[in-house]
C-alpha cells in the first residue's frame, strides 16, 4: 500500500466506508409486497355455449390485465334468480351480474344496482343513446344493455323438408301453424311446436291484441279484455288436446333450455324463443333453423325489440372501477365480441355489430337479419315494470299450469289472474 | 511540491496496520451481509410458512362463512324465525323454537361448530343445544348489541367471553321474492382447537411457534410458551427481524392476512438461529486482534532492524560529510541480523576506503605538480644565465686571445643550448652529429691525446632525423669507462650506415666492456649505469615514441673487448616524420 499523504489515507477510508455500505445494505433487502390483485366476481345465467364463450373473454382479458381475478359464477336460468336472491340476502353480491330489462325496478328499489354514471373507467363510447335508456331506473344508469334479441318462431328446416310442409310465413296465422303441425306429426311422428303458454307467449298474445301486461300507471293489468285472455288459454288447451304441442304432463318441457328441448332434440319441428338462443341450439345440436315471427294478424303490434340483457354492477361492489372496465371492453372490445358472437343478442353499437356480422356463420347472419326485419315490424315494448314482475311471472305460470292440467276452467282464469296482478301492483305501491 | 517525509517504520506499521483494518472490516461487512442475508432468507422462509398456514386458515374461515351463509339464507329457517317473531303465544313460541332448532342442524355440522344461535327480531334467542352455555355467557352483550347496530353483512368475534372458542355472527335476511328485510341475526360458535385440528388435519408445521392476532390481540396461539404480552413486546418493535423480548431476543415473522383482518406471528428464539454465527464472529473477532497486534509488533521490529542500521549509516556519512574520517565508525554497534544489511555495511566501508585512497592519491599528485613547475622554473633561470656568462666569458677570453678558453667555452654554451633550450624531439643527424663534434671538443681538450673520436657519416644521410642528443649519452659513457679504467688511448667510432632503407648509427670504443649478465639487466632496464643522468632506458623510450617498433637498441659488449651500441632506425628525414607524425597523430 503506497500512501501519499493524508488526502489519499482519507480517500482509502472512505472508500472502505462506501464498500462496507454497499455490503451492508446489500443484505437487508426486504421481501417484495405482495402484488395487489382485484377480485371480481362474476354472475351470469346461460347455456354451456354462452358459458365457454364468456369464460374464453374472461382468460382474453385476464391476459391483458393480470392484476384482474375472476371468480365467474354460472347457472342456468332457472337456478340464476335464487342464488342472486340468496347472494343480495347474505350482502355478498357478484361486482357484476347479468340482468333483465323486467327486473331492474326491483334490483334498483333494494338498492343492489351501482349508478354506473358515477363509475370510472366505465366507457360506452358508440353505444346508441335510446339503448344506453334502456338500462336507466329513474333517471339513474343502473345496467347496459349486452345485446338486442325479439321473440321467434324457430323451426327446424330440415324437419319441414323431410315432411315436405311448407315452411312458416311472415303472414302465418295461429291456424296455419296448427295445420303445418299436424301434417308434421302424420309425416315424422313428431310435436308442430315445442310447447305453448309461456309467459312471453302471453306477453305477445296480449300485445297483438293491443294490450299491454301492466297498465302505464302500473296500478292495474293492460289487457284490453278479458276474452283476450281466455282466447289465449283456449288456444293452449286445443294445442295440447290436438296434439300440437306436447301435453300437459310435459309442462316442464317450456322450462327446459332450448337446446335440451325437444325442439333441441328433434323432437319438435319449431320452438317459440328469443332469437339470440338461435345460436346457441344451432352450435350445440348442429341445426339450421329459420326464424319467423310470431303467427296471428296483430303480429305487428305484439312483436317488440326487447333488451336480450344487462349486465350491473353491484352497489357494495368494492371494485367499481374494475367492473365498470371490465363491462366496457365486454360491451365495445372488438376481440371479445367476436368470441361472444351474438349469443347475447345483436351487439348494441354499430362498429361491433359490423365486426360480429363478418366473423359470424350463416345462422348468426339469419338472426342479425331477423333483428333487422323485426326492428320495422314492431311496436316498442312497455318501458316500465313493477318491483314485483318476478312474482307476476310465478302467478303467472302458477295459474297457466293449474289451467294446462285442467284444475282451473279457462273461462276462469282472466279474472284470477287480474286480481293476483293487481294484488301484488297494489303491494308495490304500498312498500316506499 | 515538498513532501513530508515520513519515518520508514511509521509508515510500515500505518500501511501495515491500515491493510488489517481493510481486512477486518471487509470481513465484518461480509459476516454482517451473510447475517443479513440468512435474515433475509429466514424471514422469506418463515414468511412462505405462514402464509401457507394462513391461506388454510383463511379456507377454514370461508367454509364457516357459508356454512353461516347456507343456514342465514334457508327460507324454511328463515320462515319460520319471521314466524317466531310475530308469535306472542308462548306455547306457539315453544312449537316455533323447537321447530327452528330442528331445521338448524340440517345434514352433518362441521365437528369444530361447538354451537349455534338465533337472535330474531325481537332479540329473543334459540340455541340448537340445550347442553350448552346461553350466549350471553359466551359473548358479551355489548358485541351483540353492536353489531346488531352496524350494517355489516357478518362480524368475526374472535374474542369471547370464552377464550377456547370464537364466534361468527351473521345478519340474516329475508330472500323471499328479494325482501332482504332483518330477520335476526345467526351466532356460529367454533371450537378453537378443534378449528383448527379440522383445517390442518396433520399439515401443521409441529416445531413453528404461530400466534394468530386479532386487533394486536392474541386469538390463538400453537404453543404455550408464546404468550400474548411477549407477541405485543415483539410487534412493538418493527414486526419482523430481530426483537428483544424481556432478557432474550426473537426472530420474528409477521404477516398479514389477505382476506381477512387476522396476523399470523412467528417468533424463534434467536439463539437457536443465530447462536453458531454468533460465537464465530466472535472468534473471527478475536482472532483478528490478535493478528493485528502481532502484525503491528512484527512489523514494528522488523522495521527497527532495517531503519536501525541505515539510521547510524546515515550519521556516519554525515560525519564523511564534515571530512570527518578519523571519527568514522564502520563498525555498527548492534548486531546485524540480515543479510542486505550485512552487504550495505561492507560497501559503505569498501567505499570509505576508496574515497580515502582517491583523496590521498589525489593530494600528492597536486604536490608533485606544484615541485614540477617549481623546478622547473628554477631551470628557466639557470640557462639564461648560464648562457650570458659563457658569453661573457667568450668574450673575454678572446679579448686576452685566450683561444683555447674561448673555443671550450663556445663549446659548451652550444652544447648547453641544444641541450636545454630548443622544443623539437628530433633534430637531423648533421646537427647531432655537430652537437656531438662540440662535446668531443671539450673533452678533448680536457683529455688531449688520450681521446681519439672517430666520426664517420655519409653526405648524403645528414637530413636523417635522429632523437635530440640521442648519441652523445652513449659516447659520453665511453669515454667515462674507456678514460677512468685505463691510462691508455680511448677510441670512440660513430659510424652511420645505409642499409635496406634502414640507418644504422653504431658506436664502438675498446673500453674494458662488461659481463653478458651485466649488458641483459641494463638492456632490460633493471640498472642505470653511472653517468650523466640520461639514462639508455630514456632513450629507447624516446625512440620508441617516435617510431613504433620500427626502430631497435642493441648493446653487444664483453669483458676486455669494448661496448659496440647500436641504433638502427627508418631512413626519414625530419620533414618526412613530421608528416608521418602528422598522419598518425
Amino acid at each position: 500500500v503506497k500512501l501519499r499523504g493524508s488526502s489519499a489515507q482519507l480517500t482509502l477510508v472512505l472508500s472502505l466506508l462506501v464498500l462496507s455500505a454497499v455490503v451492508f445494505g446489500a443484505g437487508t433487502g426486504e421481501t417484495g409486497s405482495p402484488e395487489t390483485v382485484t377480485n371480481l366476481k362474476i354472475l351470469w345465467w346461460g347455456s354451456q355455449a354462452r358459458h365457454d364463450h364468456t369464460l374464453r373473454v374472461l382468460d382474453l382479458y385476464n391476459s391483458m390485465n393480470p392484476q384482474v381475478e375472476f371468480d365467474p359464477v354460472f347457472v342456468d336460468w332457472n337456478g340464476y334468480w335464487d342464488a342472486l336472491y340468496v347472494m343480495a340476502a347474505a350482502e355478498e353480491m357478484p361486482d357484476v351480474f347479468q340482468t333483465v330489462i323486467e327486473r331492474l325496478p326491483l334490483f334498483h328499489q333494494k338498492g343492489l344496482l351501482a349508478d354506473l354514471a358515477g363509475v370510472e373507467h366505465l366507457d360506452l363510447e358508440g353505444v346508441d343513446p335510446d339503448i344506453l335508456d334502456l338500462g336507466r331506473v329513474d333517471g339513474e344508469l343502473v345496467a347496459v344493455c349486452l345485446g338486442l334479441n325479439a321473440l321467434t318462431l324457430g323451426y327446424n328446416r330440415r324437419l319441414f323438408d323431410e315432411a315436405g310442409v311448407p315452411a312458416p310465413t311472415p303472414f302465418w296465422r295461429w291456424r296455419d301453424l296448427r295445420e303445418a303441425s299436424l301434417d308434421l306429426r302424420s309425416a315424422l311422428g313428431i310435436f308442430g311446436l315445442n310447447g305453448f303458454g309461456t309467459d312471453n307467449d302471453f306477453r305477445y298474445w296480449v300485445r297483438s291484441r293491443g294490450g299491454q301486461l301492466f297498465s302505464e300507471d302500473l296500478r292495474s293489468v293492460g289487457w284490453r279484455s278479458e276474452d283476450d285472455v281466455y282466447d289465449f288459454y283456449e288456444q293452449m288447451l286445443m294445442f295440447q288436446s290436438e296434439g300440437v304441442v306436447p301435453p300437459a304432463e310435459n309442462w316442464v318441457e317450456e322450462q327446459i333450455e332450448e337446446e335440451n328441448s325437444l325442439f333441441g332434440l328433434q323432437r319438435a319441428a319449431m320452438r317459440i324463443m328469443w332469437s339470440n338462443r338461435v345460436v346457441s341450439v344451432h352450435r350445440r345440436r348442429d341445426l339450421m333453423i329459420g326464424l319467423a315471427r310470431l303467427p296471428g294478424l296483430g303480429s305487428r303490434l305484439g312483436m317488440f325489440l326487447r333488451p336480450a340483457m344487462f349486465f350491473s354492477v353491484a352497489a357494495d361492489s368494492e371494485e367499481r372501477e374494475e367492473a365498470g372496465k371490465f363491462v366496457s371492453y365486454f360491451v365495445l372490445d372488438r376481440d371479445a365480441n367476436r368470441i361472444l358472437g351474438a349469443e347475447r343478442g345483436v351487439p348494441v353499437v354499430e362498429s361491433i355489430r359490423q365486426v360480429v356480422t363478418a366473423a359470424s356463420d350463416e345462422q348468426t347472419q339469419a338472426v342479425f337479419y331477423y333483428i333487422d326485419g323485426i326492428s320495422r315490424w314492431s311496436t316498442p315494448m312497455a318501458r316500465r315494470f313493477p318491483a314485483a314482475e318476478a312474482e307476476y311471472r310465478d302467478a303467472y305460470n302458477g295459474l297457466t299450469r293449474d289451467v294446462s292440467f285442467g284444475r282451473i276452467a279457462a273461462r276462469d282464469a282472466p279474472e284470477l289472474l287480474r286480481a293476483r296482478a293487481e294484488q301484488l301492483l297494489a303491494g308495490e305501491r304500498g312498500t316506499p | 511540491v515538498t513532501r513530508r517525509l515520513v519515518p520508514f517504520r511509521r509508515r510500515l506499521v500505518l500501511s501495515l496496520g491500515l491493510f488489517v483494518l481493510l481486512v477486518l472490516l471487509l470481513t465484518g461487512a461480509l459476516l454482517t451481509a451473510y447475517r443479513g442475508l440468512s435474515v433475509t432468507m429466514l424471514n422469506r422462509a418463515y414468511s412462505q410458512t405462514l402464509t401457507m398456514l394462513s391461506m388454510t386458515v383463511e379456507d377454514g374461515l370461508r367454509s364457516v362463512r357459508e356454512l353461516a351463509v347456507r343456514i342465514a339464507t334457508n327460507p324454511d329457517l328463515q320462515e319460520r324465525v319471521e314466524a317466531l317473531s310475530l308469535e306472542t303465544d308462548t306455547y306457539e313460541r315453544s312449537v316455533r323454537s323447537s321447530e327452528i332448532v330442528s331445521r338448524m342442524i340440517s345434514g352433518s355440522p362441521p365437528p369444530y361448530l361447538a354451537a349455534m344461535y338465533i337472535v330474531d327480531s325481537t332479540g329473543a334467542v334459540t340455541a340448537n343445544r340445550l347442553d350448552y352455555p346461553e350466549l350471553g355467557a359466551i359473548v358479551s352483550q355489548t358485541t351483540l348489541e353492536s353489531f346488531r347496530r352496524s350494517s355489516d353483512p357478518y362480524r368475526w368475534v374472535y374474542t369471547a367471553t370464552n377464550p377456547e372458542v370464537f364466534l361468527l355472527l351473521r345478519r340474516m335476511r329475508k330472500v323471499a321474492e328479494l325482501s332482504l328485510r332483518e330477520l335476526g341475526y345467526l351466532v356460529l360458535v367454533v371450537d378453537k382447537d378443534r378449528f383448527v385440528r379440522s383445517v390442518f388435519r396433520r399439515r401443521f408445521v409441529p416445531d413453528l411457534d404461530v400466534g394468530i392476532l386479532h386487533n394486536d390481540r392474541l386469538v390463538y396461539s400453537t404453543n404455550t410458551s408464546l404468550n400474548a404480552s411477549m407477541i405485543a413486546a415483539g410487534l412493538a418493535d418493527q414486526g419482523h427481524g430481530s426483537v428483544r423480548v424481556g432478557p432474550e431476543r426473537y426472530f420474528t415473522t409477521a404477516i398479514g392476512a389477505v382476506t381477512s383482518d387476522l396476523r399470523y406471528v412467528c417468533m424463534v428464539p434467536n439463539d437457536l438461529l443465530f447462536g453458531p454465527l454468533a460465537s464465530y464472529n466472535r472468534i473471527a473477532l478475536v482472532a483478528y486482534a490478535v493478528l493485528l497486534v502481532a502484525l503491528l509488533v512484527s512489523a514494528g521490529r522488523v522495521a527497527t532492524s532495517i531503519s536501525s542500521p541505515v539510521v547510524h549509516l546515515a550519521g556516519e556519512m554525515k560525519k564523511i560529510e564534515n571530512e570527518d574520517f578519523s571519527k568514522v565508525s564502520l563498525h555498527h554497534p548492534a548486531r546485524i541480523r540480515s543479510q542486505e544489511v550485512g552487504t550495505l555495511y561492507r560497501e559503505f566501508q569498501v567505499m570509505l576506503r576508496r574515497i580515502d585512497d582517491l583523496i590521498n592519491e589525489n593530494y600528492r599528485k597536486q604536490i608533485l605538480v606544484q615541485d614540477a613547475r617549481f623546478r622547473s622554473l628554477q631551470a628557466q633561470i639557470n640557462p639564461h644565465f648560464l648562457y650570458n656568462t659563457l658569453e661573457s666569458i667568450n668574450w673575454l677570453a678572446q679579448l686576452n686571445d685566450q683561444e683555447v678558453i674561448a673555443s671550450m667555452v663556445q663549446a659548451l654554451g652550444d652544447l648547453l643550448r641544444a641541450s636545454i633550450g630548443g622544443k623539437r624531439p628530433v633534430i637531423p643527424l648533421a646537427e647531432e652529429v655537430e652537437l656531438l663534434r662540440q662535446y668531443v671538443l671539450i673533452q678533448k681538450l680536457r683529455y688531449g691525446e688520450r681521446l681519439e673520436v672517430l666520426i664517420e657519416i655519409p653526405e648524403n644521410l645528414g637530413e636523417i632525423a635522429v632523437p635530440k642528443l640521442a648519441l652523445q649519452p652513449f659516447v659520453e659513457n665511453s669515454i667515462k669507462y674507456g678514460l677512468e679504467t685505463s691510462d691508455g688511448v680511448c677510441r670512440v667510432q660513430l659510424r652511420v650506415e645505409e642499409r635496406e632503407e634502414m640507418i644504422t648509427i653504431s658506436i664502438q670504443d675498446n673500453g674494458p666492456g662488461m659481463e653478458q649478465s651485466l649488458v641483459q639487466r641494463i638492456e632490460a632496464g633493471e640498472i642505470e649505469p653511472r653517468g650523466s643522468g640520461v639514462g639508455i632506458k630514456n632513450i629507447r623510450d624516446r625512440l620508441h615514441e617516435i617510431y613504433g617498433a620500427d626502430c631497435a637498441l642493441s648493446i653487444d659488449s664483453q669483458p676486455g673487448r669494448g661496448v659496440i651500441v647500436t641504433l638502427t632506425l627508418p631512413g626519414l628525414t625530419v620533414q618526412q616524420l613530421s608528416l608521418i607524425s602528422g598522419v598518425e597523430r
